[in-house]
């Protein structure tokens, strides 16, 4: 018997390719089912929590209310008698019941969330420049509760993390964190389509509550001055709100598209409510 | 965001230095089977019926070779589409390879001529460290055959 050991010809066990397109192939095929199961999600939920009872949330935020301060001052009477006037011009449901608190913090923002409960930040309210701008807000809010949305977060929230966590299990490796990213990145398309709906009830409350939509992005020129004051410029893709300048944009088109009065008088907020603001700031005590 | 861009530059410092060394890897390789192609290398468990005498000796070559963040991207990319992990092809060739050529070279400086019986081991290194990079290691060994001048 004869031995030998000739050369062999490569490209047998191994595969000649380039990986950078294999890489292309399998992140786009990877992100684009990801993208889609997320979409179908989040539309099935968004369905499904329409059916959800008000009562049910707001048994569910009990502890949330808890949380909030139940002392009414004179600056949540203000806003609790401000949204009651606005309330009836947006066809809230009967059992909707709509509760104002004021926050005695410095951020520069509002909020709506389960059971009704609206939250304005003293660092907001402190900086609004006149009520129209407020209405604005409260609209906007309010409007968040009747679409039903912080339920519908909710919901999206914990069932598609529950399902991620069940398909990638505890595991941290880079792949779980680009379905993870891909997953949320999908959710905030959703966050800013609810955004905008609120936008779009918020100047229509505006507007019949006052006969005319004057002011009404004052309230994201405030948002836009804080913005370039912390030099903050997240891309619109990144972030749960769309971007302020199209806000505005789509705002001022709905309005002339609507005919709506675009100037009106400008209402100012109370004098004795913005003294309260400012002489009851959280005093911090420092031990410099 | 920042996740983002410790992906990207991992995955790009995996692709680019995996790159580097496979080809460098892949460059030694060849040179030294060329090297010690007269090393004969049969899987066969009997040795030819010869009349020349032969001194036997456990010759084995083994090398633990690490996979990058690259491939191992891709590799569970693929785990969770299937198909070939073509990734990990040229990984597991060349740590074969790089260990037959170690029991060559150990082969050759005892004065064999030949290896008969040979076999490898494959073993996964850090297989059960959770988001620890894996390497393997590939055992090859056989029985050499040194001949006796008499």
């Amino acid at each position: 018997m004869k031995y030998r050991n000739p050369a062999i010809p490569e490209g047998i066990n191994t595969t000649e390719t380039n990986p950078l397109k294999e890489f292309v192939f399998l992140t786009s095929v990877v992100i684009a089912c990801i993208i889609i199961i997320t979409t179908i999600l989040a539309l099935l939920i968004d369905s499904a929590a329409e059916i959800i009872p008000f009562e049910f949330e707001v048994a569910i935020s009990q502890d949330i209310a808890k949380t909030l301060n139940n002392e009414h001052n004179k600056v949540d009477d203000y806003l609790q008698g401000l949204a009651d006037q606005i309330i009836p011009h947006m066809n809230l449901p009967e059992d909707m019941k709509i509760q104002v608190h004021y926050v005695d913090k410095d951020v520069v923002n509002a909020m709506a969330t389960l059971g009704g409960h609206v939250l304005v930040y003293r660092g907001l309210l402190e900086k609004l420049p006149n009520e129209n701008a407020l209405v604005m807000l409260l609209g906007h809010e309010i409007a968040h509760i009747k679409l039903r949305h912080p339920v519908k977060a909710l919901g999206k929230g914990v069932t598609i993390s529950l399902i991620l966590s069940a398909v990638l299990g505890s595991s941290s490796d880079s792949v779980s964190e680009l379905i993870n990213d891909t997953s949320m990145l999908t959710m905030l398309s959703f966050s800013r389509d609810q955004e905008q709906a609120s936008d779009n009830v918020g100047i229509k409350v505006l507007n019949s509550y006052y006969g005319h939509v004057q002011s009404a992005t004052d309230l994201f020129q405030t948002f836009k001055s804080e913005h370039k004051k912390a030099g903050v410029n997240v891309p619109q893709f990144l972030s749960t709100h769309p971007d302020i300048e199209s806000r505005i944009e789509h705002l001022n088109n709905m309005a002339k598209k609507q005919n709506w009065i675009q100037q009106g008088t400008i209402n100012s907020i109370p004098e004795h409510i913005f003294k309260r603001i400012k002489i009851a700031p959280e005093t911090v005590t420092s031990f410099e | 965001m920042f996740d983002l861009v410790i992906l990207a530059t991992l995955l790009g410092l995996g692709y680019f230095f995996g790159r580097y060394y496979e080809s460098r890897h892949y460059k030694s390789i060849f040179r030294r089977e060329a090297e010690y192609r007269n090393i004969l290398v049969v899987a066969s468990r009997i040795p030819p019926v010869t009349e020349k005498p032969n001194a036997s000796l456990l010759v084995m070559g083994s090398v633990v070779i690490s996979v990058d963040y690259f491939k191992r991207f891709l590799a569970s990319l693929r785990s969770l589409i299937g198909g070939r992990v073509i990734s990990y092809e040229s990984l597991l060739d060349r740590a074969r390879r790089e260990a037959v050529l170690r029991m060559k070279k150990q082969a050759s400086t005892m004065g064999a001529d030949k290896i008969f019986n040979i076999k490898y081991e494959t073993a996964s290194i850090s297989k059960n460290a959770r988001g620890g990079i894996g390497s393997i290691e590939v055992l090859a060994y056989g029985t050499a055959f040194i001949p006796v001048k008499s």
